[in-house]
């Protein structure tokens, strides 16, 4: 069974250095009802939000350019809130650590991604 | 001569000293009737004088008739008839005669062989009275003549055995001498590959002299015996190493592996083994013969190549993610299909544009000037004289440059549809300076500034350009962009942090 999208009202980090992938990503949080926390394109600008915290999840683009996601995975895994993973890689780009996390793949399947993106958090959280 | 005889010296007696002569004599009358002969020719022949005297010399001495080569008969007669008619001796070359064992020929024949000489003696009127026939016989000279030469065919034969020998000598000699040069060939080839050839014996145990072995790892010969070279193998591999080639020799089986090795300075190589059991005659395993070929830079260079494939997909995702979120936004702003096909293809080729810049530079850097000058050149006027560019060289990473290069098509694209570029005079100043704050720190100002345009309002809505130049430059830049849509023209100001970038 696909959990189906629940996800009006959650406020959700993104953290993509692409640009215009990151626009995309806040179209589809925004049409879905979602408060976007970002984009953010760095670690530590990430790092900084999630200190913040008041957040429901998060979307994390694996390769940061000349750095990876991972820090800001390990402090979101710590302070107990769901993500997924997004990248071009596949799932063996990502470390052992999260290798278990939901992985969506770029380019988007638009139709599937908000989908994914509830089984991920939804996953997460039920932890 | 004190022999006995009684005669007085003045008066031989010839019979005895025909009797006693060591020749063997036989005396034949012209007719060849035997008229007298003496003991050695008795003898000799086996003979009693009384069962030869008075009787023809061939009744006597008959061919042996088992002899089919026999011609002692014939010679002797030619012989005889030569005397008789030349009255003169005649010597016969060596003859063999065999001999009756007894008076019966039946009885058999004694292989003999003689040297004839037969003398004539003639009568007052020179006719002849008698023949001297005297006999030697030669069978022991002829036998020896016969050792001889069967001693010269042995010598011949043994030369012959010898000459063999020195023939096989020479090509064995020649065969070591192409076997050194192969094994010379071989040695020359294993110092020339940088491979590692090593052998052991058929346990397995590294034996004798590894010069291979040792010059790589440094260890002495002494040090690698045995399984002592195991010492040079990286203490995580050494175990699965020794179970892996013990399992080899115990099966008799190709051995393949890879381990790390300590090179003689000390560093790390990776290396790939092969090892193959020779086999002898019978087919048991006389001694292994092993390989390792360091292939530590193929690894690098596979690992450099899965990880610029690696790169490449990253990037070609990237890539595909940047232009559905582009085809995406489009979509959502266009008020046509035919805009939608416009502007998607305008910012399409806007995006390939920085890209080509980036390519030219192993897509480490692209000159600012560069990037707005591509993507203004589709809208500017063909005297290019309502455009100003004025600005620093400056060089600006890769996610700056597609940010905004995106960026100042947006700024192009508006003018040429709805601000200064839309008419016959308007005019657009494109002007940009690196500054330093108090700090040091530097940052560039980029200022787009239209005029002559036709008059300006603030936009009912907020598309896909606007929404780049304020959100997106400032996610993807740190950047502050602030845009004034004043009614003489449009105006933008971008500040951004310069990070340090190879040019």
């Amino acid at each position: 069974m696909k959990a189906e999208a629940s996800l009006a009202g959650l406020r959700i980090l993104v953290v993509e250095d692409e640009m215009l992938v990151a626009m995309l990503v806040e179209d589809l949080l925004l049409s879905e009802g979602c408060e976007v926390v970002g984009p953010v394109a760095s670690v530590a600008g990430a790092l900084a939000l999630v200190q913040k915290g008041g957040l429901d999840g998060a979307v994390l683009d694996v390769n940061l350019g000349s750095e990876t996601v991972f820090p800001v995975a390990d402090a979101l895994a710590q302070a107990d809130v769901p993500f997924v993973f997004v990248t071009g890689y596949g799932p063996s780009g990502l470390n052992e650590a999260h290798r278990d996390r939901v992985t969506i793949q770029k380019p988007f399947n638009i139709d599937n991604f908000v989908g994914e993106l509830a089984q991920g958090l939804g996953e997460s959280t039920s932890r | 001569m004190g022999n006995g005889l009684t005669t007085s010296p003045a008066a031989p007696d010839f019979r005895a000293l025909f009797e006693a002569a060591p020749g063997a004599y036989l005396v034949l009358a012209p007719d060849l009737t035997i008229v007298a002969v003496n003991e050695s020719y008795l003898s000799a022949t086996h003979t009693r004088r009384a069962d030869i005297l008075g009787r023809v010399l061939f009744e006597v001495f008959p061919d042996n008739p088992d002899d089919p080569a026999a011609d002692g008969v014939r010679m002797l007669g030619d012989s005889l008839k030569r005397v008789l008619r030349f009255r003169r001796p005649d010597s016969m070359a060596v003859q063999k005669y065999d001999i009756p064992l007894t008076e019966d020929p039946a009885d058999g024949f004694e292989e003999r062989y003689w040297s004839p000489v037969n003398t004539p003696v003639l009568d007052d009127a020179g006719e002849v009275a008698w023949i001297i026939h005297r006999v030697e016989d030669v069978t022991g000279l002829v036998a020896r003549d016969r050792l001889n030469a069967e001693t010269e065919r042995l010598a011949v034969e043994q030369q012959r055995v010898i000459d063999r020998l020195r023939q096989a000598n020479v090509e064995l000699a020649q065969s070591q001498a192409a076997h050194r040069v192969s094994e010379q060939r071989f040695r020359v080839a294993v110092e020339a590959i940088t491979d590692i050839v090593w052998t052991t014996d058929s346990q397995g145990l590294l034996v004798g002299e590894q010069p291979g072995w040792c010059a790589f790892t440094g260890q002495t010969q002494e040090e690698c015996q045995g399984v002592g070279w195991s010492a040079a193998v990286h203490p995580d591999d050494a175990g699965a190493t020794i179970v892996a080639w013990s399992a080899a020799v115990a099966g008799q089986q190709d051995y393949v592996f890879e381990h790390r090795v300590r090179r003689h300075d000390g560093v790390w190589r990776v290396m790939a083994v092969r090892g193959r059991p020779v086999r002898g005659e019978g087919g048991a395993v006389r001694e292994w013969v092993g390989v390792h070929t360091d292939i530590t830079e193929a690894r690098r260079s596979e690992e450099r190549r899965k990880l610029l494939l690696d790169e490449l997909n990253h990037r070609v995702k990237n890539s595909l993610a940047t232009v559905q979120s582009i085809a995406l936004q489009t979509l959502g702003s266009a008020e046509s299909p035919d805009a939608f096909n416009r502007d998607f293809n305008e910012r399409l080729l806007a995006l390939s544009h920085t890209h080509n810049l980036l390519t030219r530079s192993d897509w480490v850097s692209a000159s600012l000037a560069d990037v707005i000058t591509q993507e203004l050149d589709p809208y500017r006027n063909p005297d290019r004289e309502r455009v100003s560019l004025r600005g620093d060289e400056i060089h600006l990473g890769p996610k700056a440059a597609v940010a905004l290069g995106m960026a100042l098509h947006e700024l192009a694209a508006n003018a040429a549809r709805h601000g200064a570029l839309s008419n016959n005079v308007g005019f657009v100043d494109v002007f940009w300076e690196q500054r330093r704050d108090d700090l040091g720190a530097r940052s560039l100002r980029l200022t787009w500034t239209e005029s002559g345009g036709p008059p300006v309002a603030e936009p009912q809505r907020r598309g896909f350009g606007l929404r780049l130049i304020e959100r997106g430059l400032a996610h993807e830049l740190d950047a502050a962009a602030e845009l004034s849509f004043r009614p003489a023209g449009l105006a933008c100001v971008i500040d951004f942090p310069l990070r340090e970038v190879a040019q």
